[in-house]
């Protein structure tokens, strides 16, 4: 009896030991909470129906961002749109980037903004000064493998977030 | 039990592997480095013709008159966008030959062909190729360099590839176009720059230096000199000129301009 005690004993152990690996391991593997299958071009459409109320949007062409960095290897799909006043600097992106490599896009375009951000802001300061704050508050977020940025005011920033998120936020 | 225990073990061991997986995924694929920002010694974009520049500068003609002024849009900064408010051109206030936008100034960069501007006509917003598309200008006038200067000094190449792409833009909307590209207007103050007066000159001397070489490397560009005619000895803006923030231009120095595009004109 003793004996089939201190089998049982064991067992519960190795039973419980298993599961707790059995647990690490399914935290290992990095599962994210965002979809991979969202293209750049529908959540510029979904986000641009829902800030467009007030301003008007275009897409950029390519070469748009070509003063500040070549588009990485790594961007499965892009798209930039901007607000098409002049006296409006809004202007938003979107990278779908493959495996691993978002906290380096995000680093790029933090990069971008900050560059961008010292290069005009001596001209918006002459011309358009109510805008030079947008782009020196400008943000950049990941969503699983999409690298977002948004220059904007705060409110239009969190709201076309938002919408990201929800896009892409796994059901 | 033992069942139990086995379909734990084949679950842990499918986890593992998809676990390993994903770190050697995460340890070899490297992203591309970044591009460095160009710098003045980088190779520009390479454009065909081989003219020499010195070739692009407009020359002293004859007075071409005011039909050659009425032939041109104009195009470029805030100093552009003010040859409407000053009322020099066909048309007064109301002319259709200044595009801008509503901020009414624009910046040279890669993204001046995805900008829009206001066509005059229509009050449509459009890009600068599409409103080139619709009104087939016989001119374009162009006029950058100020606005940015303190980055485009130490990024020629950015300055020349962008200055060659709007040109390109335009010359694939409308084939026939001849361009002149401006000398950027001097000044006689710093406003928000974070340079002196003197060093924002130099630096527009400069960039002025650079315009023959664009214009060689393009087809049906030239070059006009027009900020000669506002220049002191000492380089700075004349004071007549000055509209009162050291930059801008009073109605006396856009005729001066014009008239000198009267008289060096490309015919």
């Amino acid at each position: 009896m003793l004996g089939n005690k201190k089998g049982n004993d064991m067992k519960r152990i190795l039973l419980t030991a298993l599961c707790a690996l059995l647990l690490l391991s399914l935290l290992s593997c990095g599962a994210s909470n965002y979809s991979d299958d969202v293209t750049a071009l529908a959540i510029s459409e979904k986000a641009i129906s829902s800030l467009g109320a007030r301003v008007d949007y275009m897409t950029a062409d390519e070469g748009y961002l070509d003063d500040y960095f070549k588009i990485p290897g790594y961007v499965t799909e892009h798209t930039v749109f901007f607000a098409t006043e002049g006296n409006n600097i809004d202007e938003f992106g979107i990278f779908h980037v493959s495996d691993g490599n978002g906290k380096d896009m995000k680093e790029l375009l933090e990069d971008y903004l900050e560059r961008a951000y010292e290069k005009n802001r001596e001209w918006y300061d002459s011309y358009i000064p109510e805008e030079t704050p947008k782009l020196r508050d400008a943000e950049v977020k990941i969503f699983g493998n999409y690298a977002i940025y948004a220059i904007a005011y705060e409110d239009d920033r969190a709201l076309f977030f938002g919408i990201v998120e929800d896009m892409l936020k796994q059901k | 039990m033992a069942i139990l225990l086995l379909v734990i073990i084949v679950l842990l061991a499918l986890c593992l592997v998809a676990g390993l997986t994903l770190g050697i995924m995460m340890l070899v694929g490297s992203p591309s480095p970044v591009e460095p920002e160009s710098t003045p010694d980088t190779e520009t974009d390479d454009m065909s013709t081989s003219v020499d520049p010195i070739d692009t500068l407009l020359l002293e003609t004859n007075d071409a008159g005011q039909a050659y002024i009425d032939s041109m849009i104009f195009f470029g900064e805030s100093t552009t966008a003010h040859l409407r408010a000053r009322g020099v051109l066909t048309g007064g206030t109301s002319t259709h030959q200044v595009f801008c936008d509503s901020s009414g100034t624009k910046s040279l960069s890669s993204r001046i062909t995805s900008e829009s501007i206001v066509y005059p006509p229509t009050g449509e917003s459009m890009t600068i190729a599409q409103a080139c598309r619709q009104e087939q200008p016989e001119y374009m006038v162009l006029s950058f360099g100020l606005n940015g200067i303190t980055g485009f000094i130490n990024d020629k190449n950015g300055f020349v590839n962008n200055y060659a792409k709007l040109i390109s833009a335009i010359q694939k909307a409308s084939p026939s176009t001849r361009i002149i590209l401006q000398t950027v207007y001097p000044v006689c103050g710093a406003g928000n720059y974070s340079v002196d007066v003197d060093t924002l000159n130099a630096y527009i001397m400069t960039l002025n230096e650079w315009l023959p070489e664009i214009a060689a490397k393009c087809e049906n560009v030239r070059v006009a000199d027009t900020a000669s005619v506002l220049r002191d000895a000492d380089g700075r803006l004349k004071a007549e000129f000055n509209n009162g923030d050291g930059i801008h231009l009073s109605e006396s120095a856009y005729r001066e301009i014009l008239y000198y595009l009267r008289t060096h004109a490309w015919q």
